[in-house]
């Protein structure tokens, strides 16, 4: 029985994976020949591409640092303090984060055109640092963590910076590792925002590329997704083993 | 004295008053053609410092080489030689050489040039001189690396040489249009005979005034000017500015320069205006030439040769005045916002008119975000852009503007009412119009007895074809262009495909325009006549821009008829400007509408005016008047709703019925959202 | 006393940033959004109140584009919880090295859209219903909601287990009495971020179909929404955003009423 529900689990994996697989196939034949043409047109004659990379991993890496050092004091905030209204805050937080894009695009353009941030990086990377949705799984996990050690930290120190370092983190490092994959992955795959805010071709990124492929010579989509794919995955691969235990969620309300 | 003061005061006003009416009726600018020397082979020229013009043409002398075949056969050929003239000489001065080069420098009795001469089987550019006092001439310098030269400046005593090294050629994409050719820049000295080379890599342009020198070039930080004394050889810093990969480049002031190509041009047939220190650009409009290579400033006009090939002057140094363009303040600039490129640009009125091409996304997010930046939209009546943004009132009215409403009134009706919405609110301007028509040789009814009427229905129309193609005529009518039309009069009029109206249509379409025995085409003697610029020899084709119908008009047996459809009037496409209500420049905007609303009544070149003299002048223009007496003008959804499934229905990969079920969807979806 | 009052204030002192920017970036806009959808024109900014609203409502395709993106909610988010429920607990209490095809279904989850459309159009060509766009969307959100399901999954300690097996349990009943209702608030919370994840297919959905205006079952708020910003309809724009908040508002307010109620 087991053995017949591990056959249905690998056949199960192997189906998810077939459009990946085909990916990586694909980009390695040309004219429907196994050739390296795409990758040497990508890599040798598509200049563009490495500044766009570059982009790509810089703002995500902007973004995904200073996103924990805004939510980490946050989530921190309303597991302890105590006010009036706070979970009406919390549910608050949660409406924005599932707001769809076309809802807050233009308003944020305007918002961003009268701060002068459009053509910018910082017009990219200021709005995706306050995503409310870092902040929900925080602190959904920060529900749970261990409040005598929080107590005995205090006891040590008054300073709140010393009380978040070395009582909260140790203890939610594997939540941080979690959403630091979830918004790396949520950064690098972002496609509107580069392509409405930003005005200046060497300033996008890597998924604009990508979703523009048609227009640059050369079979490159494939070996352009390919290499999209690597660099979230070796994070997965090197938070894998930390994403197990310890990893549970408090209560929505 | 109270009463004497207050009389002068008003005096003063009242003159103060009239002054300001003289402003505004002063004539616009003009940039008119002088042609300088009517022999096509002018290959290059320049003007020296008193303003003479000097210029290479290539010529046969009247001597033949004899060459004597194997086989004992003599051919004699014509021994072509290049000769110097200046633009008054009635002696041009020839020289030996075999090719014509494409530049050259005068200077004081000499005039200097860049030719190829093979030594040992290796060819190499070298530097003459060539004196105009003893007719002799000096080998000054070989270059060695370059194979190919681009432009050439005299300053200062220094020859400046923008030419092509093969061992410095860069390939791949840089994100911009910039394609490296392996450009260097190199200076010979004439004083001390010494060259050096001092750009070596991404020159693009260069261009001087007086004694400085002022260089376009690319890097990876993208475009840039930079200036450099000739005296010292010192550079200044780099001035950003990206204009794009431009194909002609002059100084025509300390800081102002003219260009062509790149990204600010409307089309091909106009420069533009800068300055180093200024934001302002000003596009000048000078007819239907090209600028591409040769150009120089002298005296307040520009010489160059001219590019274009449909052009009376092609090939010919020609001259433009462009001092009402230099005095033109640019920093007093308008940024002019268009989504497609107009065939029709509109005159800079004494401003500096900057245009930008945004797309789709870039313009909703430009006028819903209330974008200051943007001070006019340009529109054509075919753009999707122009049916919402009517309707959604974010244009500037502009019934109070001095002259617009007259204008309005004295173009023709459709116009007048299109550019008016539901409130009177007049929303934009038009400034040119154009009309798909069939233009015909009135003769061929003589030959083979087809009359083209104005009032042939469709039927006949097609019928008529196979009858030209036996005839023999020259012809071509686009079965893509008839059929897209015969569906916008459709839509125009209807907002659903599932009528029997259409069925009709579609039916009719597909079997009689596509899937017929005969050619819409009469072939390579169209394109001969074509490109050969001999349109008299054309029995009957489509026709639709202004430009055409003046050329058209020259032929005295051409004459005009509406392209047969299923309804009585006929589609005309209309350019328009709006005016930004949010612009930062409202007044300078607004004061830009009223003077080009003014010029635009008189223009007798604008085909919006219904009283336009040129109607009453011959019977092609009669013709054209009365085409456009039935005009209508219909803003029309994107072609997306319809356009594929068409096409796909034409070619049998799908029913009528799925083709009527499937593009309904999508224009009610359209119209109903 | 005192202590406690300045140790709750630096608390509170520590939401600021991340709230600042929060009103910054997305409650001024908001607003901006919701007083545009009360007046009739950006240009004259006459107030109309509700007329914008009712406008909105009765028109049919905004209905069409409700509907869809409700049903996509409705039918796609259960199947895709059950399924990644299933797997997860595969994973979790399965055979050991079953845990290794976890980065199979966590791959989808990093594959660029325009990669994939060209993908998912060649497998499949039929275009008369909705299934591409759903099955595209669980495959891609399958691995986001494995890795969190597996993470709480893995962390509930095995003596409850232990203590369940020895009173008899099997293994269905183990879980569906023990494991799920240890984990459910993120279960609960997997099934929101779902939720979130289903208005995001619109990308992938615009490349697939390639067109403004796809086939009717396929017709999404975004779609409608973004249309109207093309043709630069703003106040139906912000009238639909507005109503999408509503909604939102109200699937958030019925899954804590569920969730509360299910605790006790």
């Amino acid at each position: 029985m087991r053995k017949l529900n591990a056959l249905i689990f690998t056949l199960l994996a192997l189906i998810f994976i077939l459009p990946v697989a085909a990916t990586v196939v694909m980009s390695f034949s040309s004219n429907g020949k196994p050739s390296l043409q795409g990758y040497a047109d990508l890599l040798f004659d598509c200049f563009v591409f490495y500044p766009m990379f570059w982009n790509s991993f810089l703002y995500t890496a902007a973004i995904t640092i200073a996103q924990l050092l805004v939510i980490i004091p946050c989530a921190f905030g309303f597991s302890q303090a105590k006010f009036k209204g706070k979970g009406a805050l919390f549910v608050f937080y949660i409406i924005l984060m599932m707001m769809p894009l076309q809802v807050t695009i233009l308003p944020n353009y305007i918002g961003l055109r009268d701060m002068g941030l459009i053509d910018h990086p910082l017009g990219i990377i200021l709005p995706m640092i306050f995503s409310p949705f870092g902040v929900v799984v925080m602190h959904q996990y920060m529900k749970n963590i261990d409040n005598s050690v929080i107590e005995a930290t205090r006891l040590e120190t008054n300073s709140i910076f010393r009380v978040i370092f070395t009582g909260v983190i140790p203890q939610i490092r594997v939540c941080i590792f979690a959403v630091v994959l979830f918004v790396f992955a949520d950064c690098w795959n972002m496609v509107e925002q580069p392509m409405l805010f930003l005005k200046d071709d060497s300033l996008k990124t890597l998924s604009v590329f990508i979703t523009n492929a048609q227009n640059y010579t050369g079979e490159i989509l494939f070996p352009a997704a390919v290499i999209f794919l690597i660099p979230v995955l070796i994070l997965y691969l090197f938070f894998n083993e930390n994403l197990e235990k310890g990893l549970t969620l408090g209560d929505l309300s | 004295m109270k009463r004497v003061l207050s009389i002068l005061v008003c005096i003063l006003v009242f003159i103060c008053g009239c002054e300001k009416n003289e402003i505004h009726s002063e004539p616009p600018e003009t940039n008119k053609i002088e042609t300088v020397f009517s022999n096509e082979n002018v290959t290059s020229f320049d003007i020296n410092a008193d303003g003479k013009i000097f210029f290479f043409t290539f010529g046969e002398t009247g001597e033949f080489d004899e060459y004597s075949l194997p086989d004992g056969e003599v051919i004699r050929e014509p021994i072509y030689r290049l000769s110097v003239s200046a633009e008054d000489e009635k002696n041009p001065r020839v020289l030996d050489e075999e090719n014509a080069p494409a530049y050259m420098c005068v200077d004081g009795d000499s005039i200097y040039y860049p030719a190829y001469v093979r030594e040992n089987n290796v060819e190499s550019i070298v530097l003459f001189e060539y004196s105009l006092k003893d007719n002799s001439k000096e080998n000054l310098h070989t270059y060695r690396d370059i194979t190919f030269v681009k432009k050439m400046l005299l300053v200062n005593d220094k020859i400046f040489m923008l030419a092509l090294d093969p061992s410095k050629y860069g390939n791949g994409e840089t994100g911009d249009d910039y394609y490296n050719s392996g450009e260097v820049l190199s200076c010979f000295d004439l004083v001390t005979r010494t060259e050096s080379v001092i750009w070596d890599t991404g020159a693009v342009e260069f261009g001087s005034y007086e004694n400085k020198l002022v260089i376009y070039a690319h890097d990876n930080d993208g475009y840039f000017f930079v200036t450099c004394d000739t005296s010292t050889m010192e550079y200044s810093d780099k001035i950003p500015c990206d204009l794009g990969m431009i194909y002609a480049f002059a100084m025509c002031g300390e800081n102002r320069y003219i260009y062509s190509g790149g990204e600010n041009a409307f089309n091909d047939s106009c420069a533009t205006m800068g300055s180093l220190s200024e934001k302002g650009k000003l596009d000048i409009v000078i007819g239907d030439v090209g600028i591409a290579g040769n150009v120089k400033c002298s005296n307040g006009r520009i010489c160059f040769i001219d590019s274009a090939p449909q052009s009376e002057t092609f090939g010919r140094l020609i001259s433009a005045d462009i001092s009402s363009a230099l005095r033109t303040d640019l920093s007093k600039f308008l940024t002019l916002a268009y989504s497609e490129d107009p065939s029709q640009i509109p005159s800079s009125m004494g401003f500096a008119l900057n245009g930008k091409r945004l797309d789709a996304e870039e313009l909703a997010l430009t006028i819903l975000s209330q974008d200051k930046d943007f001070d006019l939209f340009l529109f054509t009546s075919q753009d999707e852009f122009a049916y919402n943004a009517k309707n959604k009132g974010s244009f500037y009215p502009l019934n109070g503007i001095d002259g617009v409403e007259q204008y309005l009134n004295d173009c023709f009706p459709f116009i007048g009412k299109a550019m008016t919405d539901e409130n009177g609110n007049i929303w934009a301007l038009p400034i040119s119009i154009r009309v798909d028509t069939l233009c015909y040789n009135a003769d061929i009814s003589e030959r083979c007895g087809l009359n083209f009427s104005d009032n042939m229905p469709p039927d006949e129309f097609i019928s008529a074809i196979p009858t030209a193609q036996s005839n023999e005529l020259t012809y071509s009518v686009f079965p893509n262009l008839y059929s897209d039309l015969l569906l916008r009069d459709y839509l125009s009029r209807n907002s659903s495909f599932n009528t029997a109206s259409f069925r009709e249509l579609a039916e009719w379409i597909k079997t009689r325009i596509f899937n017929n025995e005969f050619n819409f085409s009469s072939g390579d003697d169209y394109y001969a006549a074509l490109s050969s610029g001999e349109i008299g020899d054309i029995d009957f084709e489509f026709i639709g821009y202004p430009s055409d119908f003046e050329r058209y008009s020259k032929i005295p047996s051409n004459r005009l008829a509406r392209i047969p459809n299923f309804s009585e009037k006929n589609e005309a496409i209309c350019t328009f400007i709006c005016v930004n209500p949010f612009s930062a420049n409202l007044n300078q905007a607004l004061d830009y509408i009223s003077l080009l609303a003014e010029t635009l009544r008189t223009d007798e070149k604008n085909l919006c005016v219904s009283s336009l003299p040129v109607y009453k002048m011959s019977e092609f223009y009669s013709d054209l008047k009365s085409i456009l007496d039935n005009g209508s003008i219909s803003f029309r959804c994107p072609n997306e709703i319809y356009a594929e499934s068409f096409a796909n229905y034409i070619d049998g990969e799908i029913t009528l019925d799925e083709f009527i079920t499937e593009a309904d969807r999508k224009l009610s979806a359209y119209l109903n959202e | 006393m005192k202590k406690h009052f300045k140790w709750n204030t630096k608390c509170i002192l520590c939401l600021l940033p991340s709230l600042l920017g929060t009103v910054i970036f997305f409650v001024l806009p908001y607003i901006r959004v919701l007083y545009y959808s009360l007046i009739d024109n950006q240009f004259r900014r006459n107030f109309v109140w509700f007329d914008n609203y009712i406008k909105t409502i009765t028109n049919k395709y905004f209905l069409l584009s409700l509907k869809n993106s409700v049903l996509l909610i409705v039918i796609a988010v259960p199947i895709l919880m059950a399924l990644a429920l299933v797997i997860s607990l595969a994973l979790s209490y399965g055979i050991k090295w079953l845990r290794k095809t976890r980065f199979a279904f966590v791959l989808p989850m990093v594959i660029p859209s325009a990669s994939i459309v060209l993908i998912w159009r060649s497998v499949f060509t039929d275009s008369s219903t909705a299934l591409p766009i759903y099955l595209l969307f669980i495959w891609k959100n399958i691995g986001i909601c494995i890795v969190l399901l597996t993470a709480a999954f893995t962390s509930i300690e095995s003596s409850v287990f232990e203590a369940a097996r020895l009173d008899g349990a099997n293994s269905f009943v183990l879980h569906t009495k023990i494991t799920i209702p240890m984990t459910a608030p993120t279960v609960f919370f997997t099934a929101l971020l779902s939720i979130v994840n289903s208005f995001k297919i619109f990308k992938e959905s615009y490349l697939f179909y390639g067109t403004n205006y796809p086939p009717d079952h396929s017709y999404t708020l975004q779609y409608y929404m973004n249309n109207n910003f093309l043709k630069l309809n703003y106040q139906s724009l912000a009238t639909s955003a507005v109503l999408t908040s509503i909604l939102v508002f109200g699937i958030v307010m019925a899954g804590i009423f569920i969730q509360r109620r299910f605790d006790r």
